[in-house]
């Protein structure tokens, strides 16, 4: 599977969403006819979902296919990371454990979900330059900091945290 | 950097097995540990320690290496052998140590004193821990 996620990039950004094929070329910056064969080609690798309507083809993500899901876990990373935010967090809290969880981990966020994420450090002080990358990665970010995975006490919230991507260090239980 | 590269390098060597070296090393190791816990440590100062706690780690864990036929000389490579040599070596725990302690002496990082307190708890329960369990003293 050879992927070209610069086009999945305005699924990933909008999963709600449907794109008609000229909208698509209009973002993405390259001809309709691209566009048209690469749109088809992703729906046919079960990545996008196709309909028709009129004479339009319209495509959007499709949230229930397993290689969408993963992709665009690896799209929520990515971002995460190319923010900066990893290395604000890194400078802060001392290369704590982040572990994204949530619909995010799962590649089942949507435009209006939040970044969820838990951060293990010593420090436990709140992040200060939250806004500046809510900004840019044009999300919530929901940030709990604490010592240990234990503390968040709420057994749901654990284990979603213990369910989700570690994106540095290791979550230590014991 | 990666074992095999550590290898060829020439950053890991397989020696002979050097008791006096392994004393000295963990001596050595011994002494600054007691200079972080009889220090009087402040706001301003706790960085330096964090430091000096990490090389008495560093030490501990050339000790180790030592014992098992091998002279390390990157703690890069310490920690790509250790956790090639020992399963259950916590490589993270090391590797966000090294981390902390390279952004102390080589980017000026200031450690907060509160968490400064708690690293060097750390470093040392490692250095410890790890003594315990590969050297027989």
């Amino acid at each position: 599977m050879l992927i070209n996620l610069n086009t999945l990039k305005l699924f990933f950004e909008e999963p709600s969403k449907e794109f008609n094929v000229r909208e698509a070329a209009r973002l993405l910056n390259i001809s309709p006819a691209t566009a048209s064969k690469e749109l088809k080609r992703l729906a046919s690798e079960s990545l996008l979902k196709e309909r028709k309507e009129k004479i339009f083809n319209l495509y959007k993500a499709n949230l229930e296919s397993d290689d969408y899901k993963d992709l665009k876990t690896y799209y929520n990373i990515r971002k995460l990371k190319e923010s900066g935010l990893t290395n604000a967090l890194n400078k802060f809290y001392l290369k704590p454990t982040i572990v994204l969880f949530g619909s995010s981990a799962y590649g089942l966020d949507t435009e209006t979900s939040d970044f969820d994420l838990v951060v293990i450090s010593e420090k436990t002080e709140k992040f200060p330059d939250i806004k500046k990358f809510e900004e840019k990665v044009n999300r919530k970010l929901q940030l709990l900091v604490v010592k240990n995975v234990k503390e968040l006490k709420n057994e749901h919230l654990i284990n979603n945290v213990l369910n989700g991507i570690v994106m540095q260090g290791r979550i230590k239980w014991i | 950097m990666d074992l095999e590269e550590c290898f060829q390098k020439g950053l890991i060597k397989k020696t002979e097995i050097d008791e006096e070296l392994i004393k000295s090393l963990i001596e050595m190791s011994n002494i600054k540990e007691m200079a972080v816990r009889k220090a009087k440590i402040d706001n301003v100062n706790i960085s330096a320690y964090v430091s000096l706690a990490y090389d008495a780690l560093r030490e501990a864990l050339e000790a180790i290496c030592t014992s098992k036929g091998y002279k390390v000389l990157s703690h890069i490579c310490i920690g790509e052998l250790l956790k090639d040599l020992f399963k259950n070596f916590d490589y993270e725990e090391f590797d966000r140590l090294k981390w902390i302690r390279n952004s102390i002496n080589y980017y000026g990082t200031k450690v907060e004193f509160k968490q400064g307190k708690e690293i060097i708890n750390k470093i040392l329960g490692m250095k410890n821990k790890l003594t315990k369990k590969y050297l027989e003293l």
